[in-house]
C-alpha cells in the first residue's frame, strides 16, 4: 500500500508545477468577480449615435445595377445619415473572421471609401471625454487591443488621462472597440486567466489544456488526501478548548513530565505547544514520516502510518504524532530533547511544619499557572554559596529537637535537587513543597538543597525546572488504591489524594498509610483527620515508631501496619499501591505486596533518593 | 511555522476543495473542447452561396415605395433564393421576396424542416419542431430577441437543435448537448447556478478568498517541502 504516498508526492509535485499558475486564476477570478464591468467593457466614455436616415428620402439606386462580383449578402447601411450598399462577399461566423466586403454609394452606385475626415467625425461621436482625437490611422492586424481580429481596423488615438483608443471598420467605418486603460488590464487579466501567452485569442491552446489536467489531478489528489484525513479522524471539528494532560517520557535522558494541550490538536502540534518539537520537516502532513512516539495504549494505524513505519515498529506501539489527537493518549514516550521551561519561583510563605520539616510556598514569578499531574516533582537549581547548619526561623516548641545541632556556616558548589509538589494544580495558584533539613551529622556539612530552600525568605526567588512526573494516578476511578509513605516522603502521596477526591470524584477507596516518629512529625495532621470524615472512600492510618505515652494510634513501621492490613483485606489483589519514602522502607514494603501476589504493574513507586 | 500553515491549508481546503475539483473539471472541459465546436458551427454547412443579382427584380427603390417605415435593409438568401429581411417600422421584422416583392409567407413546420435539413451539416431524422412564440415558453439556451422562432431536433445523441426565425427563415441559433454542457460548466466555474450570468456573485467571492488563502498556504508548504534548501527544524 504505497498509495497514500503516492497521492501526496503527486499533490506536491503536481503544486509546484501548476502552483504559480493556480494563484494567476484564483486571482484574476477574484479580479473578475470585483471589477467594475462598465468600466472594464472600455465603454466609459463611448457613446451611441444614431445614423439611420429616412428611406424614402432618397433616389437609391437598384443593387442590381452595381457593378460588382456577387455577393453573400448587401446591407443597406448608413453613416453620417448617407445610405450605402454593403456588399459582403464572404465571411466567417465571427465579425473577428476574416472578411471581404466593399461599400457603394446607394444614390450613385460608386465605390465608395471613407475619408480620413469622415472616420474622424464617427470616432468623435462615439466619444463623450474630453480627449483629443488624433488622425486615424489604417492599421493591420496583429492588434494588441484586440488579439483575435483578423481583419485591418482604422486606429484613432485619443490624448486623455485613460489612454483610449479607438478602432473602427476598416470598411463601414463602424465602431468596434474603445479600447483604454480599464479594458486593457481586463483584457491583461483575461490573457492571464486563459493562458494567452502565445496570442492566440482564446482558451483552447496545449498549454491550458495541460495545466487544466494537472490541476485537476492536483485537485483530485487534494480531495482524496482530505478524505482520508476525515477517515483517519483528523478532519472533525472540534470547538472544545479542553486541555488534556499527558505524561510524555523523554527517552533521551530518562526523565518525565506532564505536558497539557488542547486534546482535539494533533500530538504534534500539542507537544510543540509546550515547545517539545518532534522532529518533522513536513509539518504535519503525514509526509514525512519522522515525528514518530512511543505509546502505552494501542492506538489505531492510519495509512501514513502504514507507509512511514515498519510492522514492528507499529506492533511496538510506534505512531506518527500528527496522525494522532491528544485526547487519544494518556502516556507516550519521545525520542527528543526535553526543553522544559526554566521558571523563576517567588516565596511567599514559609512555615515549619514538622520540627524538621518545612513548608515553602511559592509562586511564579510571570502570574503564570502551571499544570501538572499531582505527584509531580520540580528541579530546583541552587546556587553556589554559603548556608546555615541549622535554622534560625524556627519556632521555640521545635528548639528541643535541635538542641543536639550546632549553629555555624558551610560553603558549598552549585547543585541541582527535585522536590515533589505537596498540592495538586488546581488546588491554589501557590506551588508547595515540603522541605525536610538534612541536618549535619559532623557538625560541618547539612544537606545543602535542604538547607538553601529552608532558607530562603518570603520575596526571595530561585530558579527551577519542570514539573516532571513520572509518579501519579491511574485514571482509573473506581479502582482501590493504598498509599503508603514516610516522613516527607508524604508530598507527593499527599498530593495525589488530593487530586483524587478533591478534583477527579474518585470513587474508589482510598487508604494512607503514612509513618513518622512522634506525634510532632505526623505531617498534615489535621488536614488529613478531617478529608478521612469528609470522605467515606478516604481512610488515613497514621504509624509512630516513637510514639509519646498518649498516643493511641498504630505504633511501629509501615510495613508492621501492613502486614495484617493485608491479610484482613481480600479485594487487594486489583489494588494499586503507591509508595514514596526511604528506601529501605520502600524495598521491604514492596517485597511484601510482592509476596501476597500484587503484580508489579500495580505497584508505583516515588523514588526517594532522585 | 510550517505546521500551522499546513493546519490552514488543511481546514481551508475541507471548506474549499470541493469547488477546486469543480473549478479543474469544468476547466479541463472548456477548454479542451473547442469553443467553435461548442458553438455548434459544425453542425450547419457554412454559407458560402452567392446571390445572382440579376435576379433581384425587386429593387430597394419599390421596397423603399412599398414600406416607407422599414429599416436595418438587408439582402440575404434563404435556401438560395435572394430575400430582403428589414424591420417595418412597429410591425417587426419583415421578409420579403428579392425577385417578386412577395411577402414571405410565415414559416410553417413544413418549411422549417425543410429549412433545417437544408442547413444541417450531418445526416440525422428531424426528432421534433416546435413553435416558439413567448418568453415564458422558451428554453433558457435561446435569446429572446429572436421570437418568435422554430425548434428544430435532431436524432442525434448530442440532440442537435436549429431555430428558425418564424418570419425570416433564417437560422438564429444552433445548440446541442455540448453546447448545454458548456453552459452548466460555466455556473459551475463562475458559482452562478441560477441563470449563469452573474460573475459578481458573492459566494464565488467567498470560496475565490477562502481558495485564494489556501493556495497561499499551499504555496508556502511547497516552498519549504520542495524549494527550501533548510528542511529541517521548520517547524
Amino acid at each position: 500500500m504505497r498509495l497514500f504516498k503516492l497521492n501526496t508526492t503527486l499533490h506536491k509535485w503536481l503544486s509546484l508545477f501548476v502552483g504559480l499558475q493556480l494563484l494567476i486564476w484564483l486571482g484574476t477570478g477574484l479580479y473578475f468577480n470585483l471589477m467594475d464591468h462598465s468600466k472594464a467593457s472600455g465603454n466609459e466614455l463611448r457613446v451611441h449615435s444614431h445614423h439611420e436616415g429616412n428611406i424614402t428620402g432618397f433616389r437609391f439606386i437598384p443593387i442590381k445595377d452595381i457593378t460588382s462580383e456577387a455577393p453573400q449578402e448587401v446591407k443597406l447601411i448608413w453613416i453620417l445619415h448617407q445610405p450605402y450598399y454593403h456588399f459582403v462577399f464572404d465571411k466567417g461566423q465571427h465579425s473577428y473572421q476574416e472578411r471581404h466586403s466593399k461599400l457603394f454609394d446607394a444614390v450613385t452606385g460608386k465605390p465608395f471609401n471613407l475619408s480620413k475626415q469622415q472616420l474622424l467625425t464617427l470616432a468623435k461621436n462615439s466619444y463623450s471625454g474630453e480627449g483629443k482625437l488624433t488622425t486615424p490611422v489604417l492599421s493591420q492586424p496583429p492588434f494588441s487591443d484586440h488579439v483575435r481580429q483578423q481583419n485591418p481596423m482604422w486606429q484613432v488615438v485619443v490624448e486623455d488621462e485613460n489612454n483610449t483608443t479607438i478602432y473602427l471598420d476598416s470598411i463601414t467605418g463602424q465602431v468596434l472597440r474603445h479600447a483604454n486603460d480599464d479594458f486593457r488590464l481586463k483584457d491583461l487579466m483575461m490573457k492571464l486567466h486563459f493562458m494567452d501567452y502565445g496570442n492566440s485569442g482564446g482558451f483552447n491552446h496545449w498549454l491550458i489544456i495541460a495545466f487544466a489536467f494537472s490541476t485537476l489531478l492536483l485537485s483530485v489528489t487534494g480531495v482524496t488526501w482530505l478524505i482520508q484525513q476525515f477517515r483517519s479522524g483528523l478532519l472533525k471539528l472540534s470547538w472544545s478548548r479542553n486541555r488534556q494532560k499527558v505524561a510524555v517520557i523523554f527517552s533521551n535522558e530518562n526523565t518525565v513530565t506532564d505536558i497539557s494541550a488542547i486534546g482535539s490538536s494533533t500530538v504534534l502540534e500539542g507537544l510543540a505547544s509546550s515547545h517539545v518539537y518532534l522532529s518533522s520537516s513536513c509539518g504535519g502532513g503525514g509526509t514525512c514520516g519522522k515525528c514518530v512516539f512511543l505509546s502505552s495504549t494501542q492506538l489505531p494505524i492510519t495509512l501514513s502510518e502504514k507507509e512511514h513505519l515498519s510492522q514492528e515498529q507499529l506492533k511496538e506501539g510506534y505512531r506518527l504524532g500528527c496522525q494522532h489527537r491528544f485526547s487519544e493518549i494518556s502516556s507516550i514516550e519521545v525520542n527528543t530533547d526535553l526543553n522544559i521551561e526554566n521558571h523563576e519561583l517567588v516565596v511567599v510563605a514559609t512555615n515549619f511544619i514538622t520540627p524538621f520539616i518545612k513548608e515553602v510556598k511559592f509562586k511564579l514569578k510571570s502570574g503564570k499557572q502551571l499544570e501538572f499531574k499531582a505527584g509531580a516533582y520540580m528541579q530546583f537549581d541552587v546556587p553556589a554559596g554559603m548556608n546555615s547548619l541549622r535554622p534560625d526561623d524556627m519556632p521555640e516548641n521545635f528548639e528541643k529537637y535541635w538542641e543536639s545541632y550546632t549553629h555555624g556556616k558551610f560553603s558549598h558548589d552549585s547543585v541541582t535537587r527535585h522536590y515533589s509538589l505537596v498540592n495538586f494544580d488546581q488546588e491554589t495558584d501557590e506551588l508547595t513543597f515540603n522541605i525536610r533539613w538534612q541536618t549535619s551529622k559532623d557538625g560541618f556539612r547539612a544537606g545543602i538543597g535542604s538547607s538553601y530552600l529552608g532558607s530562603l525568605r518570603v520575596g526571595e526567588t530561585i530558579e527551577a525546572k519542570g514539573p516532571f512526573s513520572d509518579f501519579y494516578a491511574t485514571s482509573d476511578k473506581k479502582v482501590r488504591r493504598i498509599f503508603i509513605g514516610a516522613g516527607s516522603g508524604l508530598a507527593p502521596l499527599r498530593a495525589i489524594i488530593f487530586e483524587q477526591l478533591k478534583k477527579r470524584q474518585d470513587e474508589g477507596d482510598l487508604t494512607l498509610i503514612y509513618g513518622a516518629r512522634t506525634e510532632d512529625d505526623l505531617l498534615y495532621r489535621d488536614e488529613l483527620n478531617l478529608l478521612s470524615e469528609q470522605h467515606k472512600n478516604f481512610s488515613y492510618i497514621p504509624t509512630l515508631s516513637n510514639p509519646s505515652e498518649q498516643w493511641q494510634g498504630h505504633s511501629g513501621y509501615v510495613q508492621q501496619v501492613l502486614l495484617p492490613y493485608l491479610s484482613q483485606k481480600v479485594k487487594f489483589l486489583s489494588t494499586e499501591f503507591y509508595l514514596c519514602g526511604p528506601e529501605a522502607m520502600m524495598s521491604e514494603v514492596e517485597q511484601i505486596i510482592t509476596d501476597v501476589g500484587i503484580p508489579s504493574n500495580q505497584i508505583f513507586k516515588d523514588k526517594f533518593s532522585r | 511555522m510550517l505546521s500551522r500553515v499546513r493546519k490552514y491549508h488543511k481546514w481551508l481546503m475541507a471548506f474549499v476543495g470541493i469547488q477546486f475539483l469543480f473549478w479543474s473539471i469544468t476547466g479541463v472541459y472548456m477548454v479542451t473542447m473547442d469553443i467553435h465546436y461548442i458553438h455548434g458551427e459544425t453542425l450547419a454547412k457554412s454559407e458560402q452561396a452567392k446571390i445572382d443579382l440579376a435576379d433581384v427584380d425587386y429593387s430597394i427603390v419599390e421596397l423603399a415605395a412599398d414600406y416607407p417605415e422599414a429599416s436595418q435593409v438587408r439582402l440575404t438568401q434563404s435556401m438560395g433564393n435572394p430575400l430582403y429581411s428589414f424591420i417595418n417600422g412597429e410591425q417587426g421584422k419583415m421578409a420579403i421576396d428579392a425577385k417578386t416583392g412577395a411577402v414571405q409567407a410565415l414559416v410553417d413546420e413544413i418549411k422549417a424542416k425543410e429549412i433545417a435539413q437544408y442547413h444541417y451539416a450531418m445526416n440525422h431524422e428531424i426528432n421534433s419542431t416546435r413553435l416558439i412564440k413567448s418568453v415564458t415558453d422558451m428554453p433558457a439556451e435561446l435569446s429572446p430577441r429572436h421570437l418568435p422562432v422554430w425548434r428544430v431536433t435532431f436524432e442525434q445523441f448530442a440532440t442537435p437543435t436549429f431555430y428558425i426565425s418564424q418570419q425570416t427563415g433564417a437560422l438564429v441559433a444552433k445548440r446541442h448537448d455540448y453546447w448545454r454542457l458548456f453552459d452548466w460548466m460555466w455556473r459551475f466555474h463562475i458559482m452562478d447556478y441560477d441563470d449563469g450570468e452573474n460573475v459578481s456573485n458573492w459566494f464565488l467571492f467567498l470560496v475565490a478568498t477562502l481558495g485564494l488563502m489556501g493556495a497561499i498556504t499551499g504555496a508556502v508548504l511547497t516552498y519549504y517541502r520542495v524549494l527550501s534548501p533548510n528542511k529541517k527544524g521548520v517547524i
